[in-house]
């Protein structure tokens, strides 16, 4: 047995650039997995996975050429039944050494007892399979394990045969050291010879041996292979030249990951276009360079952007780069042109003077147009506000700002870029004259856009914020238009998150139900009942998640949640709460005391409301009412303070007391008095610990 | 400088060397080479079929009064189908790009992934934008589904926008500045552009896609192109009722460009056409299938050198 690296290539065509850096990860740890469930790696051994536009490819150090014999012992049947009284083996026997590929002579088992009788055992030495062997599976696997976003058929080299994978593979490179490893994927049998860059290599490239692969695909090929060192040379690059004009780079990681993807020998330019562009909004600018080019747009010091960028092309070129200069500056010019013109245009008419045209803008076929739903947004925004405690002026502002909203819908530039919606709505308002607190607010309702995003900075963008996403939920559920599975073309999911986050970090006095009724007393011209039964709990099971994420525990999450809060202003301080309280010593007594409790409460006919102390017979329940009564009104009031904490923790001292109760005192006794009485004092008790949480839920098991 | 001419012309010997049969436009109102039978249709079933052609292409639209630089109401593309898609399909694309004469040492020539859908007719496929130097000038697709029809073997479908590639290959930044041919008259160098040939052409078609077209009008051409379709269906004519089909798609892009049609009718209509694609796909297949698939290779005619 030797070891010696291991080399594995798909040479494709080229690779969707989303999906490239986790189809790189995925293949790699797939061939990873699968030599070492076959005992092909050592403990030293190292795994490099490389992703570029036309290949995924691994090299493994220190693969074993052939995995290690391994010995195995397996009982069988029981003496008994597996020899007869001559000692010969039974048909049973026989069978099962059959179904096991044995050849052993059934005389030479071993014996040995398992306790109740003895049994047959069978032992060998499994012979370890060679790699030439074993790699053909572990390939396969990996290739039907890789996470193809969208399958392609196509037929290979014969015309006929139809495989399917992401993008067409062309060579297969699998190598041992210096040695073909004969396997086959999508119909090509594994070689040595592959391809570097499209343009700038020779052509076709023979691989010496798998510890060469990188070194000859970078010098030969022109081909940084690795994803992670292409992109840091892409971050380096464009770092360098920033400095060089003596500016910062804008370098989203996305960005960067895609254009990573997007080439196979990092070389960047630098471009421009006209300062006059720089008239247009920055979001603009921003958006055309980053998504419709793949630019990185350059600020100066001052956060200002320059009218020069920077490209991730792949050729050094034989002119230095002019041709590609000029034509990128080119295409830019174009694209801006565009955008100058919808910019100018859309600034002849004011943002107001659209209002009426969203009345020939569907929203949907059963809740109206845009109209209408801006003057559900305008009537909800309101109400919201006036509960919120806004001032005239405040309430002034926030009409407004809900009724144009959705203005800029109608405007030649979001037409072009959708994603400026809000955007172009608050420069347009600016524009117009509109009050700064108005401006923004038209842009902060659309807010938050993304998991993450900020959200409006201002009550009133709060307000009109609430309004179009209770607006959404409520009209689309109430027409039955609720996400599935993963379909959710109206982003409700995302709409819910924002309504809950806006409650929770807003801290704002508002209730679930109430909101849900506000947006649907809007509807007046549409028939639908208020779709609450669906939608609260949507709510909670977004707020759910929204906790989840935040680091909450499950637990944690269900004890708050189970006492279905309708204001969430205060859930974080429940959460917290409940942590603290579960770090005492006294906790999982007392959450456990209190799930008993309302178990027994459950089977139980009603209790009192109150207790009656002069029922209390037995000295454990005497205590606990004794202790209940002297600690009740100090816990009430951190409750009503808002501390939960605080009131949490004054419940401490009912351990014992709860405790000696349940060890000393008998429930359900035949007295009914007696009966009704302990269940109305453990009613009590359990109302005052579950102020905050359902304890019991907190819990063990 | 090469013209737009020569560009269609190098296009055309290039595509010649390929064994591509050099076909007409199809002689209808389409938004797309797609749309041309050529390609719809031939992609359908396991027949081979290498052709390529110009297809003028109208979008309604983009018309903009030939004032825009970029946006026409009609363009030109230059449409390759190859089936069964050669394995070295990309290598033979970008040997029609040398063949332009571009120098991919000193462009920047990338493969930016692309999908294309069109759920009118019920098609799509994976595949890539052609980007040189930032620019999209070629649109790249394997077609999977044709018609709702799984294709096999799948297409190789290359479509070059030929003003845009021309505009760069001039360096022009006004589609109607390009040239589109020059020729000498009596020792003078003369010049045609083509804003001489098409320019009165955009901004009469513009009026008429969003001025003077009548809305009831093409309404009821639309409900009459469809009967028509629905009745040559029914004959087992799928030639001539995929011809009222393109009809109506057009009608449809003249309502829509009209503003006469609203959002939700939008996927009504676009849900017509659909089921009209889908339905004369699978009777075009049938019909061939009948045939015996006529095309295929193992008939030793064919075959012969």
């Amino acid at each position: 047995m030797s070891s010696a690296s291991l080399l594995i290539e798909l040479h494709t065509e080229e690779l969707p650039p989303k999906a490239l850096p986790a189809l790189a990860d995925a293949f790699a740890a797939g061939i990873e997995r699968g030599l070492r469930a076959k005992n092909f790696l050592s403990p030293a051994s190292a795994i490099t996975s490389y992703g570029s536009p036309r290949r995924l490819a691994v090299h493994v150090t220190q693969v074993v050429d052939a995995a290690p014999d391994r010995p195995f012992r397996q009982r069988l049947l029981p003496v008994a039944v597996g020899l007869d009284k001559l000692g010969n083996a039974t048909g049973a026997l026989l069978k099962k050494l059959t179904s096991l590929g044995a050849t052993i002579d059934p005389a030479t088992l071993k014996r040995e007892s398992d306790g109740k009788q003895d049994v047959l055992v069978y032992e060998g030495v499994h012979g370890g399979v060679s790699l030439a062997m074993g790699l053909q599976a572990i390939l396969d696997e990996a290739i039907a394990q890789l996470p193809v976003p969208k399958m392609m058929n196509y037929q290979l080299a014969d015309g006929t045969t139809t495989v399917q994978f992401v993008r067409p593979v062309h060579r297969l490179v699998a190598m041992f050291g210096h040695a073909v490893v004969p396997v086959t994927a999508f119909g090509l049998a594994a070689g040595t010879k592959t391809f570097g860059h499209r343009f700038a290599s020779r052509g076709e490239m023979a691989i010496h041996s798998a510890d060469t692969y990188a070194e000859q695909i970078e010098r030969e090929g022109k081909v940084l292979a690795s994803f992670t060192r292409r992109r840091a040379r892409i971050v380096e690059l464009l770092q360098s030249a920033a400095t060089r004009l003596n500016a910062q780079a804008i370098m989203p990681a996305a960005l960067l990951d895609e254009v990573t993807a997007l080439v196979n020998w990092p070389v960047v330019y630098e471009s421009g276009f006209e300062v006059e562009f720089l008239a247009l909004p920055a979001e603009c600018l921003v958006l055309t360079m980053q998504q419709n080019q793949k630019y990185f747009a350059l600020q100066g010091a001052d956060g200002q952007l320059l009218s020069r960028f920077l490209l991730v092309s792949q050729i050094e070129a034989s002119d230095g780069g002019a041709a590609i200069v000029a034509g990128n500056a080119r295409v830019i010019r174009a694209r801006l042109g565009d955008a100058k013109f919808f910019f100018d245009q859309d600034r002849r008419q004011p943002l107001h003077a659209r209002v009426p045209g969203l009345a020939q803008v569907v929203y949907h076929h059963k809740l109206g147009t845009l109209s209408d739903r801006v003057e559900r947004l305008v009537n909800v925004a309101n109400v919201i506000a006036t509960e919120l405690g806004a001032d005239r002026a405040h309430a002034q502002h926030v009409a407004r700002a809900a009724w144009l909203a959705k203005a800029d819908l109608r405007t030649l530039m979001v037409g072009e870029f959708p994603e400026l919606q809000g955007i172009m709505g608050r420069y347009y308002a600016r524009h117009d004259g509109e009050v700064d607190a108005v401006a923004n607010a038209i842009e902060e309702h659309y807010r938050p856009r993304f998991a993450g995003d900020s959200l409006p900075a201002s009550m009133i963008g709060t307000c009109v914020a609430l309004a179009d996403k209770l607006d959404a939920l409520v009209g689309l559920f109430g027409i039955g238009e609720r996400p599935t599975g993963d379909k959710d073309p109206f982003a409700l999911r995302r709409h819910a998150l924002g309504v809950l986050r806006m409650l929770i970090e807003r801290k704002l006095p508002l209730e679930l139900l109430q909101l849900t009724r506000f947006a649907y007393a809007a509807f007046a011209n549409v028939r639908f009942a208020l779709p609450d039964a669906e939608l609260i709990p949507f709510f909670y099971e977004r707020l759910r998640g929204l906790l989840r994420d935040q680091g909450y525990s499950a637990n944690e999450v269900e004890a708050v949640l189970a006492l279905k809060p309708q204001r969430l202003d205060d859930i974080i301080e429940r959460l917290a709460a409940v942590r603290a309280f579960m770090s005492l010593p006294e906790a999982a007594s007392l959450a456990a005391a209190n799930k008993r409790i309302g178990n027994i409460l459950k089977k139980s006919d009603r209790a009192a409301a109150v207790f009656d102390s002069s029922l209390l017979v037995e000295p454990a329940e005497q205590n606990l009412a004794a202790a209940f009564v002297q600690l009740a009104p100090r816990a009430e009031s951190h409750f009503g303070a808002g501390d939960f904490s605080a009131g949490l923790l004054a419940l401490a001292p009912l351990r014992a007391p709860v405790d000696m109760f349940f060890d000393e005192v008998m429930v359900n006794v035949d007295d009914a008095r007696l009966r009704g009485n302990r269940l109305a004092l453990l009613a009590q008790l359990r109302a005052l610990m579950n102020r905050v949480a359902d304890i019991s839920l907190l819990a063990a098991g | 400088m090469i013209t737009f001419q020569e560009t269609i012309l190098r296009l055309q010997t290039y595509w010649n060397q390929q064994g591509c049969a050099l076909l007409q436009p199809i002689d209808m109102e389409v938004g797309a080479g797609t749309s041309h039978t050529a390609t719809f249709l031939r992609a359908l079933g396991p027949e081979p079929w290498r052709a390529a052609y110009v297809q003028p292409s109208r979008r309604p639209k983009d018309a903009r009064y030939g004032e825009n630089p970029n946006r026409l109401h009609q363009h030109h593309q230059y449409q390759v189908v190859l089936k069964p898609s050669p394995p070295d399909i990309l290598e033979i694309y970008l040997g029609s790009l040398k063949a332009l004469g571009i120098d991919m040492l000193k462009h920047d020539i990338r493969f930016v992934e692309d999908n294309w859908e069109n759920p009118t007719l019920g098609c799509w496929g994976l595949g890539w934008e052609v980007w040189m130097d930032g620019m999209e000038i070629t649109q790249f697709t394997y077609f999977q589904q044709v018609g709702g029809l799984e294709c096999r073997p799948i297409t190789g479908e290359i479509t070059y926008g030929l003003e845009r590639l021309t505009m760069y290959l001039q360096n022009v930044d006004n589609v109607f500045d390009l040239l589109y041919t020059r020729w000498k008259d009596r020792g003078v160098e003369r010049v045609l552009t083509y804003g001489d040939v098409f320019h009165q052409n955009e901004v009469e078609q513009s009026k008429y896609n969003f001025e003077a077209a009548d809305a009831q009008v093409l309404l009821g051409q639309f409900a009459l192109f469809e009967a028509e379709a629905k009745r040559l269906m029914a004959l087992h004519l799928a030639l001539p009722a995929y011809e009222m089909v393109l009809k109506c798609s057009h009608t449809f892009n003249l309502l829509d460009a009209r503003g006469a049609i609203s959002v939700t009718e939008r996927a009504a209509y676009i849900g017509r056409i659909r089921n009209l694609a889908r339905a004369i796909a699978q009777s075009y297949f049938e019909s061939r299938e009948r045939l015996g698939f006529p095309m295929l290779a193992d008939d030793p005619a064919r075959n012969a050198a």
